[in-house]
């Protein structure tokens, strides 16, 4: 089997498209082409600890890139798509926190949403953007917030009864948090600025 | 102060050094390089360059049922030439200035 494979459908998800052309299929087009010359065991060994390094190398150094795109495509964004995106995330946490107090006391403590927000790793907000990026043909604000709520709330319930990623479990928040941003940025900036322009 | 001035880091000096003798693929430029240049940042260096119009690049054609990802070959564009050049020139110039005498 070709090695990368899995590392360029990994960078197909995270990467913007034309920073993963030109740096990350670059790196791993060479790679594979140096692995499918070398024919002596050992040469291969070295040659795929070298390639692997060179492409997570390479993957930190794109992160610069891609949050580059990611906020010239914020600069492109349309009033509504703003106010919907700001919107999900806000009612995602109220939701978030409200059904975690549900579960813990029986009554739901809005409260806690302010803790949340600063908390809670952001995991359904994420869905919520994954989709509206997905579903974005559909018109209209409220047939993508209905489509977001219907992806959200599944999500946050699965996440929730797997017990791993909760607010205040110390262990998993930090990288939770890190590869949410990570997933924010690669997603925002995956949009496609001229497809959203009225 | 932010000048037009386009800068030519020592790396990106290399590269296209390198890429003024013929067109090469990234780890071709690695190899050339005799270690200079490392894979890990090769390619992002040569993504930067590419949008400051210093080299062009092209993925090259696969055979028929050929396996992997097409490769990308890079050369330097005219524009990336002339910068490469007036760098030469500025480094010559200031090489040649004379040491000041202390009294």
């Amino acid at each position: 089997m070709m090695p990368g494979r899995l590392l360029h459908r990994l960078a197909s998800f995270l990467i913007p498209a034309d920073v993963r052309e030109r740096v990350l299929d670059a790196q791993l087009a060479d790679f594979q082409y140096e692995m499918s010359h070398l024919s002596g065991c050992a040469d291969r060994r070295l040659a795929l600890m070298r390639g692997y390094a060179a492409y997570w190398c390479a993957l930190v150094l794109c992160v610069p890139a891609m949050a580059r795109m990611a906020v010239a495509t914020l600069r492109s964004w349309t009033l509504d798509r703003s106010i919907l995106v700001v919107g999900v995330t806000i009612a995602t946490m109220l939701l978030w926190a409200g059904s975690l107090s549900w579960v813990r006391t029986g009554s739901v403590q809005w409260a806690e949403a302010f803790g949340a927000v600063s908390t809670a790793p952001m995991w359904p907000m994420l869905v919520s953007m994954l989709v509206i990026r997905y579903c974005s043909r559909r018109r209209g604000v409220f047939g993508r917030l209905l489509v977001s709520a219907v992806a959200v709330l599944p999500t946050m319930f699965l996440v929730k009864a797997l017990g791993q990623l909760r607010p205040g479990d110390a262990r998993f928040e930090p990288w939770a948090n890190a590869l949410a941003i990570m997933m924010f940025i690669s997603l925002a900036s995956r949009v496609d600025p001229a497809r959203h322009k009225r | 102060v932010k000048s037009d001035i386009p800068r030519l880091s020592a790396t990106e000096r290399m590269i296209l050094d390198l890429l003024a003798e013929r067109e090469m693929f990234g780890l071709q430029l690695v190899e050339e390089s005799k270690g200079d240049l490392k894979r890990g940042t090769v390619y992002v260096t040569l993504g930067r360059m590419q949008e400051k119009g210093y080299v062009e690049s092209w993925v090259e054609a696969q055979a028929a049922g050929a396996i992997g990802l097409p490769r990308r070959l890079y050369r330097p564009t005219a524009y990336g030439l002339s910068v490469l050049e007036a760098w030469a020139v500025a480094a010559r110039t200031l090489k040649r200035r004379p040491r000041l005498q202390h009294a």
